[in-house]
């Protein structure tokens, strides 16, 4: 896996590609979990590059959403595709996350 | 199952960590299967839910191995995982619900939920003193 984050208009933009899964998704919880302790709180997930999504995967997603949650944050996705993307309809995550197809559609999107 | 069919076996330590070469053997399998399979994505998926869930409930000391054995049965690729571990029926536990919110969203329980979404046929026998887990995954309808 790879990770990597960026401002883009004021939100935390983090990029993941590859796998996340069991050993990956503690790297993907401390980058999360860092900068939400520098401050960040507006945050678009871009998982354009991610191949592979486990439950480990999914469970990290949902730990970071709900501690934005209690910080009046936001945790948005953009280019959720293919395998992830079945795994993401197949937990409901359709209907908790703003999906889009974009970085740039989700930082355009209203909360 | 015929017997001019091969099956692969590999024998792995039941570690997290060994979850890359866990699932690079069930990939390669599910290739070698020949098996045009209506989720690609599943073998790996559930093969990963599993390993976890057994290192985690069967080999809490880190110790153990853990047997996967991959087959082709007609126009179904069949994976067991089999280890030493106290009985566990891992599908004996209860689906989450998938359809709450953030708020009252359980994070835990996904893992067995992908497990029966992604698979065709599961089953879970004690043999001897061992739990094996057999998983099926079918082909794509033809034409």
């Amino acid at each position: 896996m790879e990770i990597g984050t960026r401002k883009e208009r004021g939100a935390t933009v983090v990029t993941v590609a590859g796998r996340l899964d069991a050993m990956t998704t503690p790297d993907f919880d401390a980058c999360l979990a860092a900068a939400i302790d520098e401050g960040n709180r507006a945050f678009v997930v871009d998982l354009a590059q991610l191949d592979y999504i486990s439950s480990a995967g999914l469970r990290g997603i949902l730990l970071a959403a709900k501690r934005l949650r209690g910080l009046e944050g936001s945790l948005r996705f953009a280019g959720v595709r293919g395998a992830v993307r079945e795994v993401f309809d197949l937990s409901g995550f359709g209907s908790l996350f703003l999906l889009a197809d974009s970085v740039d559609a989700a930082l355009d999107a209203s909360a | 199952m015929t017997d001019d069919r091969p099956t692969w076996t590999r024998t792995i330590e039941g570690r997290v960590d060994r979850l890359a070469d866990a699932t690079a053997f069930v990939e390669q399998c599910a290739d070698a299967s020949g098996i045009d399979l209506a989720r690609p994505m599943a073998p790996a998926l559930v093969l990963e839910e599993v390993f976890v869930n057994v290192c985690h409930h069967a080999m809490p000391n880190g110790t153990g191995l853990v047997e996967l054995r991959c087959f082709r049965d007609g126009d179904v690729f069949v994976l067991e995982v089999e280890d030493s571990g106290p009985p566990f029926d891992p599908l004996s536990r209860p689906a989450p619900d998938t359809t709450t919110d953030l708020v009252t969203r359980n994070v835990g329980g996904l893992g067995l939920h992908l497990i029966r979404s992604v698979s065709d046929g599961l089953e879970y026998r004690r043999e001897a003193d061992r739990n094996v887990l057999r998983i099926e995954f079918r082909g794509r309808p033809m034409g």
